[in-house]
Formats: C-alpha cells, structure tokens, sequence
C-alpha cells in the first residue's frame, strides 16, 4: 500500500503523471479529505478530461453536498469512451433526473399538466374551429371517420390507420385541428413536443420515444400528437448528428411496430417543413397521408374577427371588407391586425382626449402596418411544387397556390 | 417554448441536438436565458454565434465569435466557425489568414486543406487548391470536405474520369449527404447529362426548398432540358468548339456556292445561320427568365 | 512544397474574377487575334499571372496576326479584299480564342461550376474590338498600299 508521502514524493518528481495524482486525489478521498481530493481532480482535469478523472471530482462534489456539480461531472464522465459506471453516482444521477412527464403544449405557452388530456373533457371541437369546411371534410373522410369505423372502411377495401402528417405555414391552426381530431375521435389526446424527446443524459432519446409509443398502447383509444415532427425526424441526410439518426430510426421502427400492435391509436403530426422531415418517415405504413393546411380562408378570418371583436367597443366596421383583405393571413396575424388596430385607436383617443369606439380607419391603417407571415412560406412551397418535379405529396399545396394566383 | 434543463451541461447539450436539427428558434430561447448566467463559456458563446450564422445574420455572427476567438484563442471550432463566416462575408484574406495559422497548429488535418483548397478555388487559385486538396487526401482519403474539394478540382482540370473516380468514393462513404447529391450534380452536368442532373437537382430541392442555390441549380438545368433548346443541343455539348465549326462551315458553303445547285437558297440559308445564331444567344436567357417567373 | 503551400495568396478581400469564355468568343468574333490578345492579357493581370503568361500571349498575338496575313493571302485571293480581310481576322481570332481558352480553362470553367460572376464584358470587349478594328484598317491600308507600289 503506497503512502500518501510517498505519492507526494513521486508527484514532485513527476507533476504531469495524471495517474498518479488520480491515485493521490482517491487516496485523499479514502482519508475524507475530500476538499484537497477535488483539489487535485481540478488540477488533473486541466490537462485533460478522463472519465476516472470527472468521477473521482463527482464523488468529491456529492461529499461535500454540492450534488449539481456532482451530477453535471458524471454526465460529462458519461460521455468519455473510458467510462465505468459507479453505482453511488448513478443513483444519485436518478433521483436528480427531471421526472419524464409529458406537457401539453399549446403553442408557445408550455403547460406541465397531467401527461394526457382527457379530450372528451376538452372542448375544442371542430364546430369551435372557424371556416376551414373543405379541410374539416377531409380530416373527417380521411381520418376520423376510418378510425371510428374501421369496419365500414375495410368492407370497402379502404386501408385505415397509418399516421397523419398536418403541414402548412405557422400559426394556421394545426395543432388546434389535432386537437379538434382528438375530441370528434372520442379519444386521450397525448401531445409530444421535442423537449419530452430530446432528453439532456446520452442516448435516452431513443428510450422515451418507445416510453412514449408505450404508453400511448396502454391508454387506448389515443391520438398521439407529434408537434415539430421535423425537429423530432429531421432528415438524416441534412444532419451530422449521430443521435438526430439513431431518433428517427427508433421513430420508424415504433411506426413499423405500430400497425400491427393496435387498431386504436391515432398517430397525427404536425410541422411548418415538411421537407425537413426524413423522407422514410413518409413512406407507406408511417406518415402515408399528408394534409395541407393552409391559411384560415376568408369564412374563417371574418369568424376570427367577429369572435376577437366581441365585448370590444366597435363601431361601423366592415368585417367582410376586412376579411376580404386579409388573404393568406395567419390565425396569429390576424391577431396582430387587430392589436395594432386596437392600438391606432387608442393613441388617438390618448392624443384626442375622447373615447371612441374601433373604426374601420383603425384597421385600413392597421393593414398597412401588418403583412402576412405566411407569404415566405409559401414561396418555398411555391419553389417545391414549381421546381420540385413530378410528386404528388404537395398536390393540395399546388392547387392552393393556383387558386390563390401565387405560383 | 421553453426547455427546463437544470444545468448548463444540459443545456449544452440540448443546444448541441437542437443545433443539429437548425432549430434556431429553440436555440435562442435557451441562450436568452444561459447568456447572462455564462457569458464568457466557451459553449455559448460559440453557440451564440452559430446560432446568427444558421440565421444568415453573418456580422452578428462575426462580432460573438470574434469575442468567443479573442477570449479562447486556442478554440479550435471557434476558429472554424469564424473562417466560415469570414468566407460567407467574402473577407477571403482574412479568412485565408485564419485557416492558415490553425493549418501551423495542425500540419495533419485533412479537413483544413480541404476547406483552404475550397477557398482558394473561389478564389481563382486553381493550381494551388489542386496541391492543396491533393494533400488533404493524402492526409485522410475519407474526408468529406477533402473529397469535395478535390472532385471540385478535378472538374476544373479535366471533367473526366479523375472526377468520376473521387465521386465515387464519396458517394461510397456519404451516400445520403446533401453536399454528395449535389457533387454528382455538379460531375453529371460536366459531363453533359442535364437530364439525370436534372432528376438529382430536383431531388436536393424537394429537401431544400428554401436554398435559393438550389432553385437556381434546378431553373438553370431546367433550362438545359427544355425541349426548345433541342436546336441548340450541339452547341450544349461541344461548345464553343462547335460554333466555331459550324460558322467555318457556312463560311466555306457560302464561299463555294456560285454555280452550285444551292445558289438560290444562299440568302434563306445566311438568315437561317444569323437567326441560329441569334437564338442561341438570346433565347436561353429569355427562357430561364420565363422559367423563374 | 508545403511551406509554399502554407504561404498566404490572397492580399486584399477584394473578389477575383475574369471575363468568361463568352466576353473572350465576342472578342475573336469581331475583334480578331488583336482584341483576343487585349482580352487574355487582362485576364492574366485579374489572376497576377502577367508575368508567368505574357510570352505565351505575345505568342499568340504574333501568331495571330500572322495568320490574319497568310490567310489573307493564301486562302481568300490576297489582302486587298477587305472581306477576306475579315474573315481571315475571324479565322485567326478563333483560333487565337483556342489557344487562351486552354491557357485560362480552369479558371473559366469555374465561373460555371462554382457560380463566380465573371466581370461585365461589355466595356472592356467593345474597347478591345474597337481598337483591333482600328489596327486591323490600318493593316490593312498599308499592305493595301504595298501591293499598290508593288512592294
């Protein structure tokens, strides 16, 4: 057995022997000296990071109850190919991990909540969603229906079941339609965003996806809600990441478990870039049916506007005119209409002195102020669908951009 | 939207994974808030920097990775970082400046040569980037960026089989990468085969919609392959060389052509060369711009 | 080799780029070896390489112009024929374009291949044609009178 002398001995001799002063820190640590073992740690990690090295540190850092620092040196200790696992430290590692629960996420307002959502308790349902009647009719023929009658629609040789991909520009209502598609579907709405993925310790990305799928099975019937698919299955040939391609291959091997499992989960997703998402993702048996959905259509925008406008003093506006004005504005835009017509409303009244109502004047200056967020994203669905080649998956996206005069 | 992570190292590392997937929005909700906690960390400064170059905000990028350089000047990422963006605000010396001081501290790395050899290719120092992306396959005949400069200047020297050859290695080793499919654009288009090119370019497009490099690639061999530019096929294929043929040609048929069977038609077939020649200078133009519309 | 590999190249910022092959057919074209010549030796100056090239452009201006006379002379019934002058001039131009195109292919094959914007051709095209032109009637008139006086 070496004495501590005779290490400090050979450490003089020696300064820059990294295994001898990781065997003088343990040797400290064995003493409960645990501040000169850190000492020693910090000194050796200096010269270089080595698993030994960060757990002999962790140690150190958990005795002297600073189990932060403790557990962000394991993590690092983790990632080094040298690694050993320590039982003290795993454990400590397990209880410091945040609890794998699932949010429900609304847009941007992240909602910790219990992991599923009861939809036939929640009451967004389709007749709560403004216009949209043709993209209402295909989420029901497409998938509501096939998934409340899966016997009718085999009977006519029509495959039910697969995932449904929501495309479409940013704030244009997709992840209300999911929910919507929940509530009509009588079924737990369970909505996955990338952070419940995506998790921070190495190589559980994979695992909580296929927790996820799990627990989707056990609660049946389930829509299981992938908002940002393209964050979760970006494609593979746009990243260098190995652990964005180990994600989306366990993605596709749960989608390929998936249909023959069970009959009785919705699998929808959601994105703005469908062309980020990984190709294989689309093809048959995964995301086979892919919807567009476009910007709220002039029905729905004035809708928008009478709901938005109800309890505000308004005075004689004409909310057709304004919705006729508004093509290809978001949902959130035309929030941004209104506020800003809000605004120029109450400067004036600040500036004037005398209350008035909302006038028409409001919104036309409103207008001139606010464009759509819309537009950049379809002019890169109109270089897809121009430029792109013969493919029928933007079909409904050409057909809108025609219809709209933007190709 | 927000990402609870309880320390830096997860931040770290979620930014890592976000930066992978171009999740700008994501990675500057998470430095908003690590920033101030961390300014002078290595990470974020260098995370903060990618994150304005991911977004094209290329002077941002250069004042935070300026800083992170000035702060860790042994930052090898750091350095990189900042000759890619030099590169993108074409400050080529400046950039060329910094690569080489990182190619004295690191005489053996392939990836280096391979990005000076690109840049001296954008720069017109072809002889140069040739030696250079030679050695950076020397050095590590797997590389990516070793490979790519390397096809690059070997279409430059010769469009022929020394640029098939390094293609397929690279396509060997990195079958489903962006940058490959449009190195096989690039070989194919040498080589004349605007229709297979043509196939590929659409394909990189329906993954890259919004590169306008892309869309530009796809309307100029769009252009190539369009069906009224069948006339001007042998001028496609041989070039100059054949323009110059086919004016020798008619020069010698028009010289010649007193007391011959085609006397009458030496005026129809002077026109017919002038407004060939005249297509073929002002129809592809007007047809890539009616392409773009 | 790898010191002078590791040598910086590039002493200002400012983008290189040449007149594309186009701007130099337009000089043969209508300027003959004369505005070809004008064209490579800007280009060479663009690259730095005036120095290196200059013997191979006088070369090619020396030959072209020699072959503007022998073609004159030889193919199209003699010099005092303008139009064979000029063709003569075309014939020699192209072959002229030959020779720079081998000289600069790389660098003009990579204003397509990498999308380098070539330099505006239209100033400096039109002055190179217009001052072959103005050599080529002076050419012309001399020889013009040399056969006249029967030298």
């Amino acid at each position: 057995m070496v004495t501590r002398q005779e290490l400090e001995a050979a450490l003089l001799a020696d300064p820059f022997d990294q295994a001898l002063r990781l065997e003088y820190a343990q040797l400290l640590a064995t003493e409960g000296d645990w501040n000169a073992s850190l000492a020693q740690c910090e000194l050796m990690l200096k010269s270089g990071e080595t698993a030994a090295g960060l757990q002999q540190a962790a140690h150190c850092q958990h005795r002297l109850g600073r189990d932060e620092a403790a557990v962000d040196l394991y993590v690092r200790a983790k990632a080094l190919g040298d690694f050993v696992a320590d039982d003290e430290l795993e454990e400590l590692l397990r209880n410091a991990r945040p609890a794998n629960r699932l949010s429900v996420i609304e847009g941007d307002k992240p909602d910790n909540l219990v992991s599923f959502v009861d939809a036939r308790q929640d009451k967004v349902r389709f007749t709560d969603v403004a216009g949209m009647d043709a993209l209402k009719k295909t989420l029901r023929l497409q998938i509501i229906e096939p998934f409340l009658n899966p016997g009718l629609f085999s009977r006519f040789r029509k495959q039910a079941g697969g995932g449904v991909l929501l495309y479409g520009p940013p704030g244009c209502g997709k992840t209300l339609m999911a929910r919507a598609i929940a509530t009509e579907c009588n079924a737990t709405f369970m909505s996955v965003g990338i952070s419940d993925v995506l998790n921070m310790w190495l190589g559980e990305s994979e695992r909580n996806l296929a927790l996820l799928f799990e627990q989707a099975r056990a609660n049946k019937p389930c829509v299981m809600f992938f908002d940002e698919l393209d964050a979760l299955a970006y494609s593979r040939s746009k990243s260098n990441s190995t652990s964005a391609r180990t994600v989306v291959n366990e993605f596709l091997a749960q989608l390929d478990g998936f249909e023959h499992n069970n009959a009785e989960v919705l699998i929808l997703a959601a994105t703005n870039m469908p062309w980020d998402v990984d190709s294989a993702m689309k093809r048959p048996g995964r995301f086979t049916k892919q919807i567009f959905v476009p910007p709220p259509d002039e029905e729905a925008r004035q809708v928008m506007l009478e709901m938005k406008l109800a309890g505000v003093p308004v005075g004689d506006i004409d909310v057709a005119a304004i919705a006729s004005a508004t093509k290809n504005y978001s949902g959130a835009d035309m929030d941004g209409l209104i506020d800003n017509a809000k605004d120029n409303a109450l400067s004036d009244i600040l500036d004037r002195g005398t209350e008035r109502s909302l006038q028409q004047a409001d919104f036309v200056e409103a207008l001139e102020m606010t464009n759509p967020s819309t537009i950049d994203w379809l002019k890169t669905a109109r270089n897809l669908v121009k430029y792109g080649g013969a493919d029928n998956s933007y079909k409904d996206v050409k057909l809108y951009l025609k219809n709209n005069k933007l190709t | 939207m927000e990402y609870e992570t309880p320390d830096i190292a997860q931040d770290l590392q979620m930014l890592q994974e976000l930066a992978a997937r171009n999740r700008t929005p994501q990675m500057r909700a998470i430095l908003q808030r690590v920033m101030p906690q961390h300014p002078d960390h290595h990470d974020v400064l260098y995370y903060s920097a990618q994150v304005d170059w991911l977004e094209d905000k290329d002077e941002d990028a250069l004042a935070t990775v300026s800083q992170l350089v000035e702060r860790y000047p042994e930052s090898y990422w750091g350095r990189m970082l900042l000759f890619r963006i030099l590169d993108g605000l074409n400050r080529r010396s400046e950039a060329e400046t910094v690569i080489l001081e990182m190619l004295r501290e690191y005489p053996e790395d392939a990836l280096l040569y391979g990005r000076y050899s690109i840049l001296m290719l954008e720069s017109m120092r072809i002889e140069k980037a040739g030696e250079l992306a030679a050695r950076a396959i020397a050095i590590d005949p797997d590389d990516e960026i070793a490979l790519t400069a390397s096809i690059l200047h070997e279409l430059l020297a010769d469009p022929g089989e020394p640029a098939k050859q390094r293609l397929a290695e690279l396509v060997s080793r990195y079958p489903d990468a962006v940058s490959t499919a449009l190195m096989v654009v690039a070989v194919l288009s040498e080589q004349d085969q605007n229709k297979e090119a043509l196939h590929i370019a659409q394909e990189v497009l329906r993954q890259s919609p919004d590169s306008q490099g892309v869309v530009d690639l796809v309307i100029s061999l769009k252009t190539a392959n369009h069906w009224s530019m069948v006339p001007l096929r042998p001028l496609q294929k041989w070039g100059w060389g054949a323009s110059i043929a086919i004016w020798f040609v008619m020069i010698m048929l028009l010289r010649n052509v007193e007391g011959t069977p085609i006397e009458p038609y030496a005026l129809p077939i002077i026109i017919a060369f002038i407004a060939y020649a005249v297509y073929s200078w002002v129809w592809p133009p007007i047809l890539k711009w009616w392409m773009r519309r | 080799m790898t010191d002078e590999l590791l040598r910086p190249s590039l002493e200002s910022s400012e983008p290189v780029s040449i007149l594309s092959s186009g701007a130099l057919m337009g000089a043969a074209f209508f300027g003959g070896p004369i505005a070809v010549t004008i064209v490579a030796v800007m280009n060479s100056v663009y690259l730095g390489r005036l120095k290196k090239e200059w013997p191979m452009i006088i070369g090619v201006f020396a030959v072209g112009v020699a072959a503007v006379y022998l073609f004159g002379n030889y193919a199209f019934d003699g010099l005092a024929d303008a139009r064979s002058f000029r063709l003569a001039a075309r014939a020699a131009g192209f072959a002229s374009f030959g020779v720079v195109w081998l000289m600069h292919r790389k660098e003009l094959r990579a204003l397509s291949t990498l999308g380098i914007e070539p330099r505006n051709p239209w100033k400096p095209v039109i002055a190179a044609c217009l001052v072959a032109m103005a050599l080529h009637a002076w050419i012309v008139m001399m020889l013009t009178e040399a056969m006249t006086n029967g030298v």
